[in-house]
């Protein structure tokens, strides 16, 4: 039996290995679309945290905003005060508002706190009722706040002369940079609030 | 056994399965792109609620807080609700309105009468989003109340 040279050598296949350019040009488009799907990732999180911070702001600015004006619609004059300084029944000072309001238990009134703690970077409003437990209605949130209280009595001769308003002018921007450094949108309140109740009770 | 020959045939993919794959990818991955601008527009839409509710109650606090008899009736436009304005020349009640840049507000009071007594005014407040530099969302608010005539 004789064998031939060529059927005695194994299959031969000719494989060809890669080239340096062909693997730096692979390596290039990889790094390229890795770095897209990341750089994406991470500007998704960014997005969901940002907007996560800015749902929180929004929702604490609405009740903040809520509550305050349901209390102040429920203010009533200030019974330990004179007739004529009754109008006075709305404190505000920088760093807090106060009033008492209407409860409809027995017909008592309680005293309504809104204090703001600033903060150097962002302050906290809280509310409390009768001196009692402060709630924290914005935590950590508040750029900015100021609370005015006016009024305006009028003077002008015919009907309504002596007709006596009282509104409270506040001004907030909640949100921005919310905490571990997350930036949101910044919302901005800037509204007057009529205590309905009391403006009639004066007049 | 001659020349064994091993036949490596590759096919390249054809412009229409490319086509197909990258069709299926876009149908996949445009939904979830799809959620996140949704996220965004949902927060735009609650702040935009927040500042025209805000607005419109402001007006209509007001209107509520005055006299019965001092408030006045009629349709009172944007450029008519001004703060420190008198609210017509009937009454010597003058709105207190905030700056607020990127809404308009609209504001109807109309007399409600039984028996020939006027009994209620009814307040119909409008604020509309009409946005900076023209790019509002057109999105409005109503809310409206009755004022009773208490004596």
């Amino acid at each position: 039996m004789t064998v031939s040279r060529e059927s005695a050598k194994p299959p031969y296949i000719r494989y060809r290995g890669f080239t340096l350019v062909e693997m730096l040009v692979v390596m290039a488009i990889a790094t390229l679309l890795i770095g897209g799907i990341v750089l994406l990732l991470t500007q998704f999180r960014r997005g969901f945290s940002k907007g996560e911070e800015t749902g929180v702001a929004l929702q604490e600015a609405g009740m903040f905003l809520a509550m305050l004006r349901n209390d102040l619609i429920n203010a009533v004059p200030d019974p330990t005060l004179p007739p004529e300084k009754r109008q006075e029944s709305v404190r505000a000072t920088p760093t807090g508002i106060s009033f008492p309001v209407y409860t409809g238990e027995r017909d008592r009134t309680a005293r309504i706190t809104y204090s703001y703690q600033p903060a150097d970077t962002r302050g906290s409003i809280s509310r409390a009722v009768d001196g009692g437990r402060p709630r924290t209605l914005v935590n950590g949130r508040v750029a900015s706040l100021t609370w005015e209280v006016c009024t305006e009595q009028i003077t002008a001769t015919g009907p309504g002369s002596g007709t006596k308003r009282i509104w409270i002018d506040v001004h907030a921007r909640i949100g921005g940079q919310g905490k571990a450094g997350v930036k949101g949108r910044e919302i901005v309140l800037t509204t007057k609030l009529f205590p309905a109740r009391l403006i009639r009770q004066l007049n | 056994m001659n020349n064994i020959l091993i036949a490596r045939h590759r096919r390249a993919l054809t412009l229409v399965e490319i086509l197909v794959a990258v069709g299926l990818l876009s149908a996949v991955m445009i939904p979830v792109m799809l959620t996140f601008g949704a996220g965004s527009r949902g927060l735009t839409m609650s702040a935009e609620d927040l500042t025209t509710h805000t607005a419109a109650l402001e007006l209509v606090e007001q209107m509520m807080a005055a006299p019965f008899d001092l408030v006045p009736t009629g349709v009172f436009p944007h450029d008519r609700i001004r703060d420190n304005q008198a609210m017509s020349p009937a009454t010597p009640l003058r709105f207190h309105i905030s700056d607020v840049p990127g809404i308009e507000r609209r504001m109807t009071v109309s007399e409600v009468s039984k028996n020939g007594v006027v009994r209620f005014k009814k307040i119909a407040v409008t604020v509309t989003m009409t946005g900076q530099n023209a790019k509002g969302s057109g999105r409005s608010v109503t809310v409206k109340t009755l004022l009773a005539k208490e004596n």
